[in-house]
């Protein structure tokens, strides 16, 4: 009886501890909004002021106003393409931001040409310390680069097909994309300017390209003029849009997996009934010593 | 034993558990890594890069494409190279730079020297072809010294992969190319000298051409007189063709007379500029290039007269999206009161919006209609007054704002909002005239959306259910958006924060503090200090003596059991204390005196005894006698003797 006591003592402590360690253990998945280290994007989240959605089907039905940001690095659903498909139709912008994810998908879905390539854009000359980081300087007037000169990229890649997307920004001519991956030029690859951010007018709606989402992390939102291009960008219509972070594609980790456990736990707890059922058992085992003590009592009266 | 064995076990599992659940990371499906932190990113100077790049220049400059080479090297400045080798690329780019310039110029002064040439200009070719000389020496000195710090740069890089000899193969090949160029041009140079000295050879004769006009000032779209003549040592020469020059620019061809003379009648273009210049040019052809030099005359300069027009232009009014505004203004014109009727154009941001005729007066007064969709901000009106013969046209630019008529919102909003009840949220929009109905109504609101349109006196009401949510108390921000229909009019947005409060959780709060509260109560009512009947106890205790009237007897009882009490807890303390004990406040009498005598037995008898007067006393009917507080005084020092206090 003792031993079994100390076990679920023990058990239910454990549980506790590692709880709250899980729970307040710091985010550190790429993108994350609530990841405020170099790899998060709590800093764009903050100044975008950015409603963060867990599943498109969080996507309001009045898409006019509203820009949806998302980073494809996990397939997408059908449905999940036809949300995408219609939110565009009723007049949403779409920033669909990626490099070497599953952004194909949806341009295949929308049966447009262009495609993110989804091999690595090198710039060996107009960089930042490498040639990982190139600078893009090549612009068309579209307002979003108002009183921009650079974008710093990060690990990107290039746009291809582009004969149905307006091209709103190339790389320098002396880019290359990496084909055999080697990390240096070779005769057969694509050199710059080569297309990077690009615009096509669907429906009611628009679809940006760009082919590079790490420009919103929070090591990359300072460099150069990106913050300044993101705000041109949410403020393409001439005011802020209403900016939707679609998190639902991004890579998870386990410790993602274990704070939605507890997260759908406590929401869970907290509903009505169950908030009723779990008192009740505090109250229960409150009362419970309650109980003894007057038994105890009764007897000794007996006595 | 057992128990801290457990403990251990699951300890390092939930240790290992919390280690795999933190670090684990699930197979990447990407095929490169999505990014690297560019604090901690390595500095690496690509060789292939900087070595492409003065390919680029050369290849460029090699075939005399000079404006893009300049292009290519006015980017040099963005490029990351590394601090040991930021010294050669400097002095490479401001040799290359050098070079491009020179090669430039020389190419177009070996072009200039030519024509000059072709036109018998002797004395004109000369100093080109001697600045040509120059710029050739600099050339061949720059071009020495950048494959000087070519060969440097080669060094420094450390060339080793293919793709960086094949670069490097290229660049040596482009600096053999730029040296044919310039090699090109020093030949072109050498023709050009080897003309001269052929032309000087011939022994040719000078020709001299005069060029005079009838006027010094003249109104434009006048005619004028030009007239000269051309002559050489020998006299007059008749029937040559010389061509009239106006700013340098060929205008017209007139052949002299017999005596030499030539005269020709100009009409004086429309440009309103204060003077114009003429020059005649004599260029020998056929027989005459074995005979003459070519000869240019010195420069006539015409002062043009017209009448300078200006406007002056106001806007009346404010200026909004979509609605018109008054763009009033008085063409005048210099020594005339009248300027008559004059075409003008009214451009905003350089489009043209309106074309019209002023009034005979110069006024006029334009009603402009603004685009819809123009932006909110500064914008640039021009007006441009058309010239008209001699009288020359007039423009001015002024700038003025574009705004949005302000709407008034007056917002009814609870601050405190119940789930899962409904909230209503009232407001009244109106502008300067008065109530404001033309507009969609929008709320976000839990990340939902409602519309909703005000009524004609701009009152809007909309009620929201209040969902449930998982805590019981949390703020909310609702963001209210009038978007009126009238494109001048602007835009509102209010932001709102609401506290909500779920009812049903706060209601399952209160029932567990009321629990709480409950199982608080039996505390108190088991505390010893503090015996909850010892109030009752005098009513139903047998007065001993009829004699003593009741309120006093009570006095006493209420004192004799007090005293018994404080022996006791007197005692219990001292035992407590001494073998380090606590007890439970729902600890019975006999617990106490179970758990406090298992470990000193000494103590046991006289605590025993002393628990057993308490008992009595305080549940019994009898009250404490002096003698039994006399006897718990004693067992009191015997507990205290046992204790060693």
């Amino acid at each position: 009886m003792k031993l079994l006591k100390v076990l679920a003592i023990t058990l239910l402590a454990s549980l506790i501890l590692s709880a709250s360690i899980i729970w307040f253990y710091p985010q550190t998945g790429d993108f994350k909004p609530d990841n405020s280290f170099w790899n998060g994007s709590s800093k764009f989240v903050k100044t975008s002021n950015a409603t963060i959605i867990n599943s498109l089907k969080d996507i309001p039905s009045n898409a006019k106003s509203v820009m949806l940001l998302t980073i494809p690095y996990t397939h997408y659903d059908t449905w999940e393409l036809e949300t995408l498909k219609s939110f565009l139709t009723e007049g949403g912008i779409l920033v669909l931001m990626d490099d070497y994810g599953y952004g194909n998908e949806l341009l295949e879905y929308l049966n447009l040409s262009v495609r993110f390539s989804g091999k690595p854009l090198l710039d060996p000359l107009f960089n930042y310390k490498n040639k990982w980081f190139p600078k893009i300087s090549i612009f068309s007037n579209h307002t979003i680069f108002q009183n921009v000169t650079t974008v710093l990229f990060n690990h990107a890649t290039a746009l291809v097909n582009t004969s149905d997307v307006e091209v709103l920004a190339w790389s320098s001519s002396f880019s290359f994309l990496d084909l055999n991956d080697d990390g240096k030029y070779t005769s057969n690859e694509p050199m710059g300017p080569l297309p990077v951010i690009a615009k096509k007018d669907f429906g009611n709606g628009s679809l940006i390209l760009i082919s590079d989402p790490s420009i919103i992390i929070n090591s990359m939102i300072d460099m150069e003029d990106n913050q300044k291009f993101l705000t041109n960008l949410i403020n393409v219509h001439g005011k802020p849009l209403h900016v939707l972070f679609d998190i639902s594609h991004l890579p998870r980790t386990a410790i993602d997996d274990a704070k939605d456990a507890l997260r759908y736990l406590r929401d869970i707890a907290l509903t009505p009934p169950i908030s009723f059922i779990l008192v009740l058992i505090t109250v229960i085992i409150l009362l419970k010593p309650l109980q003894k003590g007057g038994k105890r009592y009764g007897s000794e009266r007996g006595k | 034993m057992k128990g801290l064995l457990i403990l251990t076990v699951i300890g390092l599992l939930i240790v290992s558990s919390l280690h795999f659940v933190i670090t684990a990371q699930y197979p990447n499906n990407l095929t490169y890594i999505p990014h690297e932190d560019p604090n901690t990113a390595q500095e690496r100077t690509d060789t292939t890069g900087i070595l492409m790049l003065f390919v680029n220049i050369s290849e460029f400059a090699a075939s005399e494409n000079y404006d893009d080479a300049k292009t290519l090297l006015a980017q040099l400045n963005k490029i990351t190279v590394s601090e040991d080798l930021k010294y050669t690329i400097w002095r490479l780019t401001n040799l290359s730079a050098g070079l491009i310039d020179i090669l430039q110029e020389l190419k177009t002064t070996l072009h200039q020297a030519e024509i000059l040439l072709d036109q018998m200009l002797l004395n004109d070719s000369i100093p080109l072809i001697e600045k040509a000389e120059n710029l050739t020496r600099s050339a061949t000195i720059l071009l020495r010294e950048i494959k000087d710090a070519v060969e440097t740069l080669y060094l420094r890089l450390n060339l080793q992969s293919a793709m960086e000899i094949h670069l490097k193969d290229k660049l040596d090949k482009l600096l053999v190319k730029l040296e044919d160029l310039l090699n090109k041009y020093k030949s072109l140079l050498n023709d050009l000298k080897e003309r001269v000295h052929e032309i000087n050879e011939r022994n040719l004769n000078e020709t001299i051409l005069l060029l005079y006009c009838n006027t010094t000032k003249a109104f434009v779209g006048s005619f004028v007189k030009l007239y000269g003549t051309l002559s050489w040592s020998g006299g007059a020469l008749p029937g040559r063709r010389i061509t009239i020059l106006l700013n340098e620019v060929p205008l017209q061809n007139v052949t002299t007379d017999s005596n030499g003379n030539y005269e020709v009648i100009v009409k004086l273009p429309y440009i309103y500029t204060n003077s114009i210049s003429f020059r005649a040019l004599f260029v020998p052809s056929d027989d005459d290039k074995l005979h003459f030099l070519g000869s240019k005359s010195p420069q006539v300069t015409v002062q043009l007269l017209f009448f300078k027009t200006f406007v002056n232009v106001t806007i009346m009014g404010d200026a909004h999206p979509g609605l018109p505004i008054n763009v009033t203004g008085i063409i005048r014109v210099k020594n005339q009161t009248t300027p008559g009727k004059k075409l003008f154009q009214i451009f905003i941001d350089n489009k043209l919006l309106v074309e019209d005729l002023s009034n005979p007066d110069g006024t006029f007064n334009v009603s402009v209609t603004l685009n819809p969709n123009i932006s909110v901000g500064l914008h640039k009106l021009t007006v441009h007054v058309k010239p008209n013969k001699t009288h020359s046209g007039a423009s001015v630019n002024i700038t003025f704002a574009v705004t949005k008529l302000p709407l008034h919102v007056h917002l009814d909003a609870p601050y405190l909002v119940f789930a899962p009840l409904t909230m209503t949220i009232k407001g009244n929009i109106s502008w300067e005239q008065g109530p404001f109905s033309n507009a969609t109504i929008i709320i976000m609101c839990e990340d939902r959306i409602f519309t909703t349109k005000p009524d004609d006196h701009g009152s809007f009401k909309i009620n929201i259910n209040v969902e449930f949510f998982p805590s019981i108390i949390m703020d909310e921000k609702i963001e209210i958006f009038i978007k009126p229909v009238e494109p001048w009019f602007s835009e509102e947005k209010i932001t709102i924060r609401i506290v909500k409060i779920n009812i049903v959780n706060m209601g399952l709060l209160f029932m567990f503090a009321a629990t709480f509260g409950f199982l608080a109560l039996p505390k108190k009512r088991f505390t010893i200090k503090k015996p909850a009947r010892k109030e009752e106890l005098p009513v139903k205790v047998e007065p001993p003596h009829k004699t003593i009237p009741s309120e006093m007897k009570i006095k006493v009882l209420e004192k004799n059991v007090r005293m018994v009490v404080k022996i006791y807890e007197e005692a219990l303390k001292t035992l407590l204390r001494k073998l380090n004990l606590r007890i439970e406040p729902y600890m019975t009498l006999r617990e106490i005196l179970k758990l406090v005598s298992s470990d000193l037995k000494e103590t046991y008898k006289p605590f025993s005894k002393l628990t057993f007067i308490v008992e009595k006393s305080i549940y019994s009917m009898h009250p404490p006698s002096e003698k039994e507080i006399e006897e718990a005084r004693h067992l009191l020092e015997d507990i205290k003797r046992g204790t060693g206090e």
